[in-house]
């Protein structure tokens, strides 16, 4: 999506030395945007709300920023968001809205939330039918101490470590004001020894397993089939009949389906080919399965070997999908990519050794990384059972298919550590990291 | 439907704070009372329509009248809104024949009485002043969570240079902006007053001009504070040396300077003399009657229409005869109304007040209550008191009654107009005491002169009764807030002071007459304080926070959303000492009573201290008054809630 200049167009301006951390910013935007039913779309968050003695204690309000590179609008596949030229906010359609999540994954600042009633997300508007009439947004005409006020994106926008706030290259318009104080008062209480895990509660987490189980299982159904309708092309004993594959396909696009908050208006999925890979990966999932269902009816040679090159674009679109969600620390690649998965499966079902060894060796050597990397999404014991699953599955003593079902195991289990350990960046989780390094910095 | 600002009103342009944003879910909540409750026998409510209401109070206010005579009748109200209407209530018992009430008052009244005596008058400068003040001190004050409207004069005090003291036991949101932050122990405040003090007469930075030409008891009081040498000083409240030399250097070299008095730390049994202490330190250099200088603690400008200001039309009047028996004490209110005889108490009326867990001692009260015959409280909400009703009336809120209120900071007399019709159910004050006078066979005529109303161009041309004597009309206050006549932008700007001598009394002759304090501002213990290794080692802090206000507005939805239910803050030390971590169940305990509350880590708290903010309910496990004793403070018959020592134990 193509957004025109936003230069001069309004920014909300955020003065952290006046900000008391009061809530009635918040307050406000609930009275403006939902009649004082709901609590608004702003949030305050607090940095060392216990006062630790070698740290300030601040607040930060954020809502939408409104990005000039919107990460939510590019990614999102149905097309549901639209710039507001006047006033440079960034709309969400609601009636356009599937309810994947998808934005909410991409969004750095937290600004799209899911509304679970209506199965559509919600966020920010910038008030911007106030904008329009002059006026300022409600949250900002109600902060009672001007530190949040509104402004106009032309302008630097100060560092604050406090906030978390990494540069992410959206353009936000949001702009920091430069904080006069950035010590804790000098107090006559007793120091104590600065543990990071008592100066910020840690960040909720945004993806769990338990909420994405159902892409888990879409993302190791999808490559397991392209990788058996690909060895069936190589070898026609080994390909599968048409009532499994189209089963097993079925089953794993109503199962991801269902993650939608509308799956009916799931067809909307496909809109958005221009920017989202999760509107690629749709797109390519209904032509591998097309062209797959084709080639069963009409065994022709050129639509099976169509239907594969479909599904590898296809596994190559689920981990570009993933690979756009901005992380905290971790490494964007992860033993469980589905490109490796579908080429150790084909490898194993199509014998080329040389494929199904490296392909496994690159996964040893993820999983590895992400063993040193942080915290592990599998418990020890599976995390064992994975490693053997796939080694019994390359060391070539079993028939190919049984070593093909060990190999499906061993990856389904990674996959959802995959889920278990994928943290986008929030707000809530970098401020907990910029605690970490302050009180690392007070400690040497 | 939304609330903005005013800007025409200069101390608060910015709008209201987060509660009253709250107001636009208050005055819809699901929660509010909306017609007259009649208690069942199993403690639950059942609607009863108004006749039916008035009649059952009716006949039990005449049965209890003959049998008792009209001071059986207990007529509690407190600040719970504001307003000239808010005078119908007591005009109505005087036509009863006569009622019981309280002296005395929640909030403020020692330091109103320490500053009358001294400075003769509750008055200060233009809340906007404060941005001239080179020196600020907030002791024992959170601007920043109890007056926020503050906040922003201060943040553009110190961008002009102004330098920022805080005074405070806990490292506050208002300490983060403090460039000397002193954390002492509760309830030495007075002594570290004297103690400043005495630096100064030490090293001759007293202003001697002002002093001989305006103060009186100079003399007496170096005399006094000579004694209260920095080591003495420092151990008494367990600061640094350096830090209260430092204080004492920064009222030396920095004028103007304004002290900013909390009015928790003003509970206490020593807080008069020790308000009078602090309030000596600006006398004796200079700080009175000059722009960015002075005494932030009352402005009572606005109180042009009661003829005795605060804080002596809250004290028992001089003659006790009459029909308005003024003998319970509001600080001891559950003992007093126990105690209470010829007539004792048989019935109640409670309005605008939530006394059982907002008074001393809740226990007692509660028991004063139940042994009562009957009870009747008007109310929003079903509060803990109102639970205690047997008829529960609705109240109003402030949108539905037009009324002219004035402020204790600013110096505007301001309009509260109509705006909301009441739900069908309600009815405003004035029209229920003019149904229950009705009813009792009050005659109409006497009912018209004593209550305001029923129409909208009666209530109008009665509060413009009331405005006319100072020329101020309706219309002038429909175009925005006015001026009081008596404001001053600088107050005692002529350095005439309403004192028996015509000065700046540190020496007080009335303290000892009135109150049986000592003539000068010295300092003594508070009565109950912690004692280190003994039952009670903890002091207990009920801070307000900007959450509600007392017991207002918490059980809204959108502030519930910041702060659901009650907790104890503790110092990671004093927790650690107690086995008790962030989220551990504490029981929180004194001879009075106990809470039992989740542990909340504060690393800004003084260790020895722990704090339960005040205004959660009963009903939700968090009244903070089961652990205080109904104690008066030294002067003005107010509520020492803060002589309160406690011990802490994991659950």
């Amino acid at each position: 999506m193509a957004s025109p200049s936003l230069s001069g167009r309004p920014a909300f301006v955020f003065a952290p030395d006046r900000c008391t951390g009061c809530e009635a910013c918040r307050i406000a935007c609930g009275i403006e945007n939902a009649g004082g039913r709901d609590t608004g779309w702003r949030t305050v968050l607090t940095f060392n709300p216990a006062r630790h003695p070698a740290l300030p204690t601040r607040h930060l309000s954020l809502a939408c920023n409104h990005c000039e590179t919107p990460a939510c609008a590019l990614g999102c596949p149905a097309s549901a968001y639209r710039r507001d030229a006047a006033t440079g906010a960034l709309v969400l359609e609601p009636e356009r809205c599937i309810g994947c999540r998808y934005c909410s994954w991409l969004c750095p600042y937290d600004a799209p939330r899911f509304d679970a009633a209506a199965g559509v997300m919600t966020k920010c508007t910038f008030c911007a039918p106030r904008l329009a009439g002059g006026r300022p947004p409600a949250c900002t005409e109600a902060c009672p101490t001007a530190a949040l006020s509104i402004g106009s994106r032309n302008g630097r926008s100060a560092e604050l470590a406090f906030t978390g706030l990494a540069e992410t290259g959206l353009g936000p318009a949001l702009r920091l004001v430069a904080s006069r104080r950035q010590t804790p008062p000098p107090a006559s209480a007793s120091q104590a020894i600065l543990d990071s895990a008592r100066v910020q509660p840690t960040a909720p987490r945004k993806i769990t397993l338990r909420s994405e189980w159902t892409l888990a299982l879409f993302t190791v159904v999808m490559p397991a089939l392209v990788a058996w309708l690909g060895s069936g092309l190589v070898a026609p004993a080994r390909a599968p009949a048409a009532l499994p594959f189209l089963g097993l396909a079925a089953l794993a696009m109503a199962v991801s389906m269902l993650h939608l908050g509308r799956p009916l208006r799931a067809w909307r999925a496909l809109v958005n080919l221009r920017s989202s890979w999760l509107s690629r990966e749709a797109a390519l999932s209904a032509l591998f399965v097309g062209l797959g269902t084709g080639w069963f009816v009409q065994p022709v040679v050129s639509v099976g070997w169509a239907a594969l090159v479909a599904g590898l674009a296809l596994v190559l679109s689920i981990d570009a999908v993933y690979r756009a969600i901005p992380r905290t620390g971790r490494s964007a690649w992860h033993s469980s990519d589905v490109v490796l998965t579908t080429l150790l499966l084909l490898g194993i079902g199509t014998d080329t050794t040389l494929v199904a060894w490296t392909a496994a060796a690159l996964k040893a050597l993820l999983f590895a990384a992400r063993w040193r990397s942080g915290p592990f999404g599998l418990p020890i014991p599976l995390a064992g059972l994975r490693l053997v699953l796939l080694a019994l599955a390359v060391a070539e003593s079993l028939g190919w298919s049984v070593a093909f079902v060990l190999a499906v195991v061993g990856e389904a289990l990674d996959r959802s550590a995959f889920y278990s350990e994928l943290e986008p960046v929030t707000p809530a989780a970098g401020m907990a990291a910029a605690a970490s390094r302050a009180a690392a910095v007070v400690r040497s | 439907m939304g609330i903005a600002g005013l800007e025409t009103n200069r101390a608060t342009p910015e709008g209201p704070c987060l509660k009253g944003l709250a107001y636009v879910e208050r005055a819809h909540s699901k929660q509010r009372i909306e017609g007259p409750l009649r208690r069942l026998c199993d403690g639950s409510f059942e609607p009863i329509g108004w006749e039916a209401a008035i009649e059952t109070i009716a006949s039990t206010l005449e049965r209890l009248h003959s049998r008792h005579g009209p001071q059986t009748v207990l007529y509690y109200s407190a600040s719970g809104t504001k307003g000239l209407l808010n005078e119908a209530g007591l005009a109505f018992w005087r036509l009863f024949g006569g009622c019981t009430t309280t002296y005395g008052d929640l909030c403020w009244p020692a330091g109103l009485e320490a500053t009358r005596l001294t400075l003769g008058a509750n008055s200060h400068n233009a809340p906007w002043d404060l941005e001239n003040a080179r020196l600020i001190v907030m002791w024992g004050k959170n601007p920043a969570e109890t007056n926020i409207h503050q906040l922003p004069q201060v943040d553009r005090a110190q961008s002009a240079g102004a330098t920022l003291v805080v005074i405070d036991p806990r490292r506050t949101e208002t300490a983060e902006r403090a460039d000397v932050l002193a954390q002492l122990r509760p309830g030495t405040d007075g002594a570290l007053a004297l103690g400043i003090g005495h630096i100064l007469v030490r090293d001759a930075c007293v202003d001697r001009d002002f002093i001989s030409r305006n103060v009186l008891g100079f003399e007496d009081y170096c005399r006094l504070v000579a004694a209260y040498d920095p080591q003495r000083v420092a151990a008494l409240t367990e600061l640094p040396v350096a830090t209260v030399e430092s204080i004492a250097r920064l009222f030396a070299t920095l004028r103007p300077a304004t002290i900013v008095p909390g009015f928790g730390m003003q509970r206490y049994t020593n807080s008069g003399q020790t308000l009078r202490a602090m309030l000596a330190l600006l006398a004796i250099t200079g700080n009175i009657g000059k722009p960015g200088a002075g005494w932030m603690y009352a402005n009572l400008q606005t109180q042009i229409f009661s003829e005795r200001k605060d804080p002596l039309d809250l004290y028992p009047p001089e003659d006790p005869a009459g029909p308005v028996r003024v003998s319970i004490s509001t600080a001891r209110l559950g003992r007093d109304m126990l105690r209470t005889t010829e007539p004792p108490l048989t019935f109640a009326w409670v309005e605008r007040g939530n006394p059982i867990p907002q008074n001393p001692e809740t226990q007692t009260v509660l028991e004063a209550f139940r042994k009562l015959e009957f009870r009747v409280v008007v109310e929003e909400f079903l509060t803990d008191t109102a639970r205690e009703a047997d008829i529960v009336l609705p109240a109003k809120n402030f949108f539905e009654q037009t009324d002219v209120i004035g402020a204790y900071w600013h110096p505007y007399l301001q309009l509260r107009p109509k705006i909301l019709e009441p739900p069908p159910g309600v009815r405003p004050e004035t029209e229920i005491y003019r149904a229950l006078g009705r009813r009792l066979g009050i005659a109409e005529q006497e009912l018209a002169e004593a209550l305001p109303g029923p129409s909208e161009e009666a209530i109008e041309a009665w509060l413009a009764a009331k405005l006319a004597p100072f020329g101020i009309t309706l219309d002038e206050l429909r175009k925005g807030p006015v001026l009081s006549p008596e404001f001053e932008e600088v107050a005692f700007a002529e350095l005439k002071f309403p004192t028996p001598s015509g000065r700046i009394e540190l020496r007080s002759e009335e303290a000892r007459g009135r109150w049986g304090q000592d003539e000068l501002p010295s300092w003594r213990e508070a009565e109950e304080r912690p004692t280190p290794g003994g039952p009670y080692p903890l002091h207990i802090l009920t801070p307000n926070t900007k959450n509600r206000i007392h017991s207002q507005f918490g059980n809204l939805e959108t502030i519930r959303r910041m702060e659901p239910s009650p907790s104890v803050a503790m110092h990671p030390r004093d927790a650690r000492d107690r086995n008790l971590g962030e989220g551990s169940r504490a029981r929180v305990f004194n001879a009075r009573g106990e809470l039992r509350l989740p542990v909340r880590l504060d690393w800004g708290l003084k260790p020895g201290c722990i704090a339960i903010t005040n205004g959660f309910w009963l009903s939700e496990g968090g009244a903070v008054n089961v652990l205080s004793e109904g104690r008066e403070t030294d002067m003005g018959f107010g509520a020492a809630f803060h002589d309160n020592a406690v011990q802490a134990e994991k659950v």
